[in-house]
């Protein structure tokens, strides 16, 4: 029992650790970019969006983190 | 399945160096200072079991990732990949803009001495094998994790666990020889390269795993490593804060 206790926080620590929101774009990456091509079709939007999403939600992550570091 | 160009190959095989390069740099700092510290018994100990531990996570995870049917295994890699890219991305800008500390090994490297020196030494210090067991451990799985997922994605899991191979051994002969730690090593240049391509391979595994066709195959992955390393640029140079204008006086 502790050996999986260990191992789910060290999971957690390596997946999501002090980035949730990483975790979450990612995740969301994924659904939005597979719910756009299921159900639109929409291949040349994804192809641009896909690559915009993660950059902006990197960025994002970046400048949330500069914010809460000058406070 | 997509025929991966050998200028591909070439590239997954850099990432996975790379990868690897600064985990073992990050490792060998920890595994000499115990061995410095505590004698190199305890440490090349230490370094042994966690290899061994490494080894049976690749063979019980790689012979099951070849299972899962491609376009699943894609898009599970493609995620990860993502995830974990991004987490390095962020840290290594985050590092160039001044806004966290760059990561250093001389430090590390005291830290550990300190830590060793409060435990009493023998033949077999328990101490010194957890510390040099952790550091072999915990730095690999993060090779073995990028060596799986690019290796397996890309079929190409010899070319990756030859290119972390390379790496290890490399780190390791230098370390020998310089028997210190690598604090030289430009380790936020090669954690910001390593992050963008590993999200440019997420991006990338994403695309092809939910039945995407990116335009030019598989040299949107030059693209996208190319226009995330442009962005990257573009956004530390706009962050990093301005040194403040010295004042003349007469």
């Amino acid at each position: 029992m502790k050996f999986v206790r260990g191992f789910g926080k060290f999971l957690f620590e390596f997946f999501i650790g002090d980035t949730p929101e990483l975790f979450v774009l990612g995740v969301a990456v994924l659904a939005i970019a597979s719910a756009l091509l299921q159900f639109l079709n929409a291949q040349a939007l994804v192809i641009v969006l896909l690559p915009l999403m993660v950059f902006g939600g990197v960025l994002g992550s970046v400048l949330l983190e500069r914010r809460r570091k000058s406070r | 399945m997509t025929e991966l160009s050998t200028s591909v190959v070439l590239v997954l095989f850099g990432t996975v160096f790379l990868a690897s390069a600064v985990e073992m740099v990050e490792a060998l700092t920890i595994v000499v200072a115990v061995g410095i510290t505590k004698g190199w018994r305890s440490a090349f100990e230490g370094v042994a079991v966690a290899l061994m531990a490494l080894a049976a996570l690749v063979a019980v995870f790689g012979p099951a990732l070849s299972r899962i049917p491609m376009s699943s295994l894609r898009i599970v890699v493609g995620t990860v990949l993502l995830i974990f890219g991004m987490q390095w991305w962020r840290k290594a800008i985050l590092r160039s803009i001044g806004v966290k500390a760059k990561h250093d090994e001389d430090a590390i490297f005291a830290e550990t001495v300190e830590q060793l020196q409060q435990s009493p030494s023998g033949t077999r210090d328990a101490a010194a094998f957890v510390m040099a067991f952790k550091g072999v451990f915990l730095e690999g799985v993060e090779v073995v994790v990028t060596v799986i997922t690019l290796g397996s994605s890309a079929h190409r899991l010899g070319v990756a666990a030859a290119a972390a191979g390379t790496a290890v051994v490399l780190v390791a002969i230098v370390g020998l020889v310089v028997a210190r730690q690598l604090s030289n090593v430009p380790e936020n240049a090669m954690k910001m390269v390593v992050g963008i391509m590993m999200v440019a391979y997420g991006t990338f595994w994403i695309g092809e795993g939910i039945g995407l066709h990116w335009p030019g195959k598989d040299l949107a992955l030059f693209v996208f490593a190319l226009i995330y390393g442009l962005l990257t640029w573009l956004v530390v140079l706009s962050l990093t804060p301005r040194q403040p204008s010295m004042a003349v006086t007469s």
